[in-house]
């Protein structure tokens, strides 16, 4: 126990130590600077952020579980993240622009430009934030199976969820404090042990433990392939946690922010090319291992936990508590994002629309929702880490959250989308995903009359098709058009001068934003 | 150089990759072509080739942006 807590005290010291020393008082001195670090960072920060809010620690654990459990079919993980974060280099341009000139800090925010509808901002950050609220509390759940694991099993499960939750509410003091600068410059630390340390750990297993990958010549038919027509799951079901995957994947808040953290359009473009290489290495590592670890009997007895089980038995206790660092470094990082996504978003883009605030009210404001929403989903990780339907909560909450796809894409790519067709298909779209959802749960929301295609995506279908027909039958007035021109216009231009930034139309501006 | 000047000449080097974005695509997601090579189980370099599929069509989106950020700077687009 000495040795797997002594592991975790020294990391948790190493990331508190760092934020001190990266603190200044730059870095929160007005809400931009608080929510998106002052757009100062380059493409290997912004890289290793996103990284951090992609792969939770649960990927050590439930991903890893999964590709024991069920063999090939966990590697839709690998194929939907990287094809995922392709969105990011091609939207980089507009995004990063016009976040640039009209101090844009959430994706509300560009929703609220886009459309010149803060109306639609608030429905959007609604959305967001309930979807965000379960996956903090899976991730606060995740860090008790890290205390479990360091007490080598002394610890019963309800000691450890709460020894688990108390260590990350100490951490978000610091979280809440420093803002998005803290937040980046930890993940780069957390970033390297975390997938760095689990790439070298995996190849180590598999040159010394494994002696190779040949046991992967030992997986059954069924491990090996995906499900087609006719199976149980239908043939339409890796399409549909693909597609999900791929087109939900610049919906989560957290991750989208991190275009705003950039100092550049090039560092975006060059931070999506080294996410996708640094996620690639990294998950192809862990899911060999996890394939190879398919035909162990006391890895196929419990897979979820059996990351933490290998290495234990590769190595003893100091290679558990190197594992156990390894998914601490990541699950922190991903809580920290969550957080200061929520914080972020209920001060900016909820609050905010509905009471204008002043730049250090919304400061004081997003700290104080961090803080309350890290203690309720204390409360709840603690009185739920038990229960069964936990992974359908949050599929349901996957389902609704792929909905800001339609206006956040097309309202990139078509210029004629307007704010009636975006509030209109995305409620439409919101309500058929949940309606299909709830009575699928256990299938975390595969519709089975629908060959096990995803009800979020059922829900995507009709929302795109709403969007467009509102949007040529209300479509917008001249001025409006106009305006939506110039913003098109703006993002085209090569950067001129960086450090111009315009203030945010207003919701009733009806004249064309100056954007020379 | 005039910025739509340069548009325009980057147009042929878009559509190239446009089409290789779409084709990456649609390797990993039509279901015909997923669960046919999912069903090769031979092992090739002692790896099944599903497994193969799963980790080349990932590979294979980030040798394509990879080959889109080089032409793009080359083109002086990224700025």
């Amino acid at each position: 126990m000495i040795i797997t807590f002594g592991a975790l005290g020294v990391f948790f010291v190493l990331i508190v130590g760092v934020l001190h020393i990266s603190k200044n008082r730059q870095s929160v001195a007005t809400f931009s600077n608080y929510a998106v670090g002052e757009r100062s960072f380059s493409s290997w920060f912004v890289s290793m952020a996103y990284t951090n809010s992609w792969w939770p620690g649960s990927t050590f654990t439930a991903v890893f579980g999964l590709t024991v459990a069920s063999g090939a079919i966990g590697l839709y993980f690998l194929v939907y993240s990287v094809l995922g974060v392709l969105a990011m280099y091609f939207i980089a341009r507009p995004v990063w622009k016009w976040g640039k000139k009209f101090d844009l800090r959430t994706q509300a925010d560009l929703l609220d430009l886009r459309y010149n509808s803060r109306g639609l901002k608030l429905i959007g950050s609604a959305i967001s934030v309930v979807a965000l609220v379960p996956w903090l509390v899976l991730g606060l759940i995740a860090m008790g199976a890290v205390i479990q694991w360091a007490s080598l099993g002394k610890l019963s499960d309800a000691d450890s969820i709460l020894i688990g939750i108390a260590v990350l509410v100490v951490r978000q003091f610091w979280t809440v404090q420093m803002g998005m600068r803290g937040l980046i410059v930890t993940d780069m630390v957390q970033g390297i042990v975390a997938y760095i340390g689990s790439a070298t750990l995996c190849l180590g297993l598999l040159f010394f433990y494994f002696g190779g990958i040949s046991n992967m010549s030992q997986l059954t038919e069924a491990q090996l392939s995906l499900p087609g027509f006719g199976s149980e799951e239908g043939g339409l079901y890796y399409f549909g946690i693909v597609a999900a995957g791929i087109i939900g994947s610049l919906c989560w808040p957290m991750i989208f922010t991190r275009i705003y953290t950039a100092s550049s359009v090039r560092e975006v473009k060059k931070g999506s090319l080294q996410t996708m290489a640094i996620g690639f290495v990294f998950c192809v590592l862990l899911m060999f291992v996890a394939l190879c670890a398919a035909p162990l009997p006391f890895a196929a007895a419990n897979p979820v936990s059996s990351f933490f089980a290998i290495a234990q038995d590769a190595g003893g206790t100091w290679l558990l508590a190197v594992a156990l660092v390894i998914v601490f470094a990541a699950g922190m990082g991903f809580v920290d994002g969550v957080t200061q996504a929520i914080g972020t978003q209920v001060a900016n883009d909820i609050v905010a629309v509905v009471h204008p605030l002043r730049d250090k009210q919304e400061l004081y404001l997003a700290k104080a929702a961090m803080a309350v929403t890290a203690i309720i989903a204390a409360i709840v990780a603690y009185r739920i880490y038990d229960s069964p339907n936990l992974a359908g909560v949050t599929q349901l909450a996957y389902q609704a959250i792929i909905q800001l796809a339609v206006p956040i894409f097309g309202g990139l790519m078509w210029r004629k989308g307007n704010r009636d067709g975006a509030i209109a298909g995305l409620l439409v779209g919101a309500v058929i995903a949940l309606a299909l959802t709830v009575p699928y749960m256990d299938q975390g929301g595969a519709v089975p009359w629908l060959a096990g295609l995803g009800s979020g995506l059922v829900g995507l279908v009709a929302n795109l098709v709403v969007f467009v027909v509102v949007s040529l039958l209300r479509a917008s007035d001249r001025t409006e058009l106009e305006r939506v021109d110039q913003l098109f216009q703006s993002a085209r231009e090569l950067s001129q001068s960086p450090d111009q930034t315009v203030t945010a139309p207003s919701p009733s501006q009806a004249m064309p934003v100056p954007l020379s | 150089m005039k910025r739509n000047d340069m548009f325009r000449r980057s147009l042929p080097a878009n559509s190239v990759f446009i089409a290789l974005f779409a084709l990456v695509n649609a390797i990993a997601l039509l279901p015909p072509v997923y669960i046919a090579l999912s069903h090769q189980h031979g092992l090739v370099v002692g790896v099944p080739i599903s497994v193969w599929y799963l980790v080349l069509v990932s590979a294979a989106a980030i040798v394509a942006v990879t080959g889109l950020w080089v032409t793009e700077c080359r083109q002086g687009a990224v700025d």
